[in-house]
């Protein structure tokens, strides 16, 4: 059964204490930090290395549930025989002791929404162990940039949909939101650090405010997968992957055997919908021919395909393939469009 | 954002060769998701080109978009590019991929564009520490070749010479092969294969690049150690002699891989080793596709 | 905790050269096929050189073998072409729907196949003449480039032999050799030819998409197939074949969970994504 929520309070002080206490009792903290003059998650080795003011590291902490190389199994061969080493060994128990400190809630609510792909009929323990093991503490928004569409997307910069803990800002302390028994099982041993609350002590979200309704975007790509938008609009797509990559949900992988004639491995790696060759057939033939093809199956995927199957839109409105678009292509501005024509 | 004299002219420009017939298309700068971002801008109708503009923000090199069989298929083309660009459309000639027949080059004279990352965090002034290492060693301010010139309103960058442009590779080639080694480990280690370096250089233009050929399997498809640097180092050496330095692949690079350390390396070289500099000439024959009698020889034991 | 991802070594029965460049395999499992109905695919894979997905072709009814058919093309192919009797292929599966057998039964049933698309036509087929009194007339077209081209040679006469049965090979024009007794003409071409009527009757069509689309056609306009009736299996590139990697999908359909058989009339809503 679902725990309840549980509300604390946490001074700006002892939520330094907190996190320098978990990295001395070993736990891996991946934290915003400020690397190669941008921001990116990685492992902090004490608290002053994390930068909470960031509104969204460039990119997304998705490699944690998500390896950009995973081996599913290895082999060798020996004669005429072939043995097999399961993969999952290595992943099962992966992420126990590992955190994700200041994230914010975009990044949270992506675990379970592709916990949803990862388990229809077929279950990929890969993804479920690390996903089950890896506890998120996000911070609360305050200041959304104009890329940001969390709201659009059915979350809210103060949404807790994901976090096993959310922090929330005021003044000279936060409030933290435990959302389960992950979360409380964190800080239990820290619990000196905390103060028990209620709910009604937390300040109230703000009425955030959208600037378009994401069910008329997936009701114009309903009915106009031949529209002449994505030709001419995608013009400008290169066919990088990068809005893929640095996407919290987008999940798609290849696989691949790779080694030596005495042994080596299957892996799944990252993949792209944006490369030509994704869907690209034996015989020749690809389904999707032209950047506008393929840029469209993106946005069919995230805005209507995922909801028709999994009830839940492939995106958090994050952001960051527009922000990270070499050719300035605005996924907020593109479901906007599609709304308004809808 | 506020019209101004360049985007007039460069929407003239546009106008007159749209409505003449001369191209069917233009590609060129229109203003972007930020007032800090220019994006790319087709148009096939001359009504169209009044959205046309041009800032130190324009940090696309937008001869990119003629490789792409989307805008292939359009024709007689007009592009608009700056000095850095415009040697990719040189060298795409000198390589047969474009004819030169088919492009009217609209050159806009560029005193150098804002590092786009600086921009995003508000950056507005052109200066030798906001604005691209290329920009500091530009000998291109005015495009090499072009049908069409825009003259710049911006001042000339103003160079103290106290930012020294591509300072890192003076620290590399100071490197032992093992220091070197590490650093490139660790810079190849973050990469994730989002192929952006490839996809948005104008030069990288194989229907099918040796990534996607897998008989015989030449680089690893995993990204980690091996098939990270397998990737990077063929990429640049399909760039060497080549490359232009316009910077794209490292300005798109999400995961910051500092790429211009290993191209301009490679360019500088180039140049000492041939006294070739590439994208100036269309009528220059490749460096690495011909053979000279007095190119070194002494690597021949 | 399983790993779906970890295939099964099966080992070849019996390896048959069916054109030059297409071959048939017949794997066992534990000395015996395994469970699986007609329509279904597996993904099969030499370890070391890929993955490769591929239906059935045989009858699941024959408990001793089961069977694909292949082309080599790419690099998991050429791997699995240089392998012998007695080696191991790494299968997982069965993966995705089937041919639904309840709806077919005491019906006339159309067997239409192009080239290598014969394969999965092959195993419902099979299956059919293996429960053959479940079903009325049963008529074959089968059809490719050329006679060079024609799979499953070796069973023609197997099929030929079962009663109310009509068994057409054709080849397109130009592809017949001089000693070729068989038809000559396009598979849609040839499929217009034949005294069929879409009363109580059921068409299964697989091969070339520009053959299905012109076939599809034939069997709706002129010879009265409800599109209900008309089943087709669709193929798309695929990895995982559970629903995950995200590139077989068209429109809002996994080919690989949703499919790979789908009704003409199912096709008929997808978008132009395949």
């Amino acid at each position: 059964m679902k725990m309840e929520e549980k509300y604390f309070e946490i001074s700006s002080e002892n939520l330094k204490k907190f996190v320098e206490r978990i990295i001395a009792d070993n736990f891996e903290v991946i934290a915003p930090m400020d690397k190669d003059g941008d921001t990116f998650y990685g492992k902090i080795s004490k608290f002053e290395e994390a930068n909470l003011d960031i509104l969204l590291p460039k990119m997304s902490y998705k490699e944690y549930l998500l390896p950009k190389t995973e081996t599913l199994f290895e082999y060798s061969f020996s004669g005429a025989d072939t043995d097999i080493k399961d993969g999952l060994e290595a992943a099962a128990g992966a992420n126990q002791k590992r955190v994700i400190f200041g994230g914010r809630p975009c990044d949270a609510g992506a675990g379970p929404i592709m916990e949803k792909v990862f388990n229809w009929d077929y279950k990929d323990e890969f993804f479920n162990e690390r996903f089950k093991n890896l506890t998120i503490i996000s911070i609360a928004c305050e200041k959304p940039d104009t890329y940001c569409f969390c709201t659009e997307m059915q979350l809210s910069p103060e949404s807790s949909y994901g976090s096993d803990i959310l922090l929330k800002k005021a003044g000279a302390q936060y409030f933290a939101v435990i959302t389960g028994e992950k979360g409380l099982k964190l800080i239990k041993p820290y619990l000196s650090l905390f103060k028990e609350t209620t709910k009604a002590q937390v300040p109230a979200d703000k009425d955030w405010k959208k600037i378009f309704e994401i069910e008329k975007t997936k009701s114009f790509l309903d009915k106009n997968f031949e529209h002449n938008y994505f030709q001419d609009r995608f013009l400008s797509c290169i066919g990088c992957g990068i809005c893929t990559y640095a996407c919290p949900t987008c999940h798609c992988f290849d696989i691949q055997d790779e080694g030596t004639l005495k042994e080596g491995r299957r892996i799944r790696n990252w993949d792209s919908c944006q490369f030509g060759i994704f869907t690209l057939h034996t015989s020749g033939h690809n389904p999707r021919v032209t950047q506008g093809d393929r840029y469209r199956q993106r946005l069919m995927h995230k805005f209507k395909i995922y909801s028709e199957k999994f009830d839940k839109y492939l995106c958090v409105g994050c952001g960051r393939c527009s922000r990270n678009c070499p050719e300035d292509i605005d996924i907020k501005e593109v479901a906007k469009d599609l709304a308004d024509m809808a | 954002m506020a019209n101004t004299k360049t985007g007039e002219k460069l929407q003239k420009i546009a106008k007159d060769l749209l409505e003449s017939g001369e191209v069917s298309l233009i590609i060129g700068y229109a203003k972007g998701s930020n007032p800090q971002r220019m994006r790319p801008f087709f148009t096939t109708k001359s009504e169209e080109a009044g959205k046309l503009s041009f800032s130190p923000n324009a940090v696309q090199d937008l001869a990119v978009f003629l490789k792409k069989p989307e805008v292939k298929k359009f024709g007689k083309i007009g592009i608009v590019v700056k000095g850095c660009d415009e040697k990719a459309v040189n060298t795409l000639i000198q390589e047969y991929q474009i004819s030169r027949d088919d492009i009217k080059i609209i050159g806009v004279e560029c005193n150098g564009v804002i590092r786009q990352n600086l921009a995003d965090k508000g950056e507005t002034a052109v200066s030798e520490s906001t604005v691209y290492d290329k920009c500091l060693i530009c000998e291109e301010h005015i495009p090499a070749l072009y049908d069409f010139l825009v003259e710049s309103e911006e001042p000339k960058l103003n160079l103290s010479g106290n930012v020294k442009p591509y300072a890192g590779i003076e620290k590399l080639e100071a490197m032992s092969s093992d220091e070197k080694n590490a650093f490139w480990d660790k810079e190849f280690d973050k990469c994730i294969k989002c192929y952006a370096c490839r996809q948005v250089c104008p030069l990288c233009y194989c229907s099918r690049c040796i990534v996607e050929k897998n008989m015989p399997q030449w680089i690893d498809t995993n990204l980690e150690e091996t098939g990270n640097a397998q990737w990077n180092l063929i990429r640049a050496y399909h760039l060497s002699g080549r490359c232009i330095g316009c910077g794209e692949c490292e300005r798109a690079c999400p995961v910051n891989i500092p790429l211009m350390l290993i191209n301009e390396k490679m360019a500088k070289d180039v140049y000492n080793l041939f006294g070739y500099k590439s994208g100036l000439d269309i009528n220059a024959k490749p460096v690495f596709g011909v053979f000279s009698e007095s190119d070194f020889n002494d690597f021949i034991k | 905790m399983e790993n779906i991802y970890l295939p099964k070594l099966a080992e070849i029965k019996e390896i048959i050269q069916e054109t030059t460049d297409t071959k048939t395999i017949r794997l066992t499992i534990d000395g015996g096929s395994i469970d699986f109905l007609p329509g279904q695919f597996g993904e099969f894979s030499f370890i070391g050189e890929g993955e490769s997905t591929f239906g059935f072709s045989s009858s699941p009814l024959r408990k001793e073998y089961f069977e694909f058919s292949f082309r080599f093309s790419g690099r998991a192919t050429t791997g699995m072409n240089s392998l012998n009797q007695g080696d191991k292929i790494a299968f997982r599966g069965p993966y995705g729907n089937y041919f639904d057998t309840s709806k077919m039964k005491g019906k006339d049933i159309v067997f239409v196949g192009g080239g290598i698309g014969m394969a999965p036509v092959k195993s419902i087929m099979e299956y059919c003449f293996d429960e053959r009194g479940d079903y009325g007339k049963i008529t074959i077209l089968y059809g490719a480039r050329s006679v060079g081209d024609l799979l499953y040679k070796s069973v023609f006469d197997e099929w030929k032999k079962h009663k109310n049965t009509d068994v057409i090979i054709t080849v397109d024009p130009g592809g017949e050799t001089s000693d070729w007794t068989g038809k000559i003409g396009f598979v849609p071409t040839i499929l217009e030819q034949l005294p069929l009527k879409g009363e109580n009757s059921i068409a299964i069509v697989c091969g070339p998409p520009i053959m299905i689309k012109f076939a599809l056609k034939s069997l709706e306009e002129k010879m009265g197939f409800d599109k209900n009736d008309i089943i087709t299996t669709l193929e798309n590139r695929m990895k995982c074949g559970l629903g995950k990697c995200g590139r077989c999908n068209v429109g809002s359909v996994y080919v690989c969970k949703d499919g790979p058989v789908f009704t003409a009339k199912e096709l008929e809503s997808f978008p132009n994504d395949f």
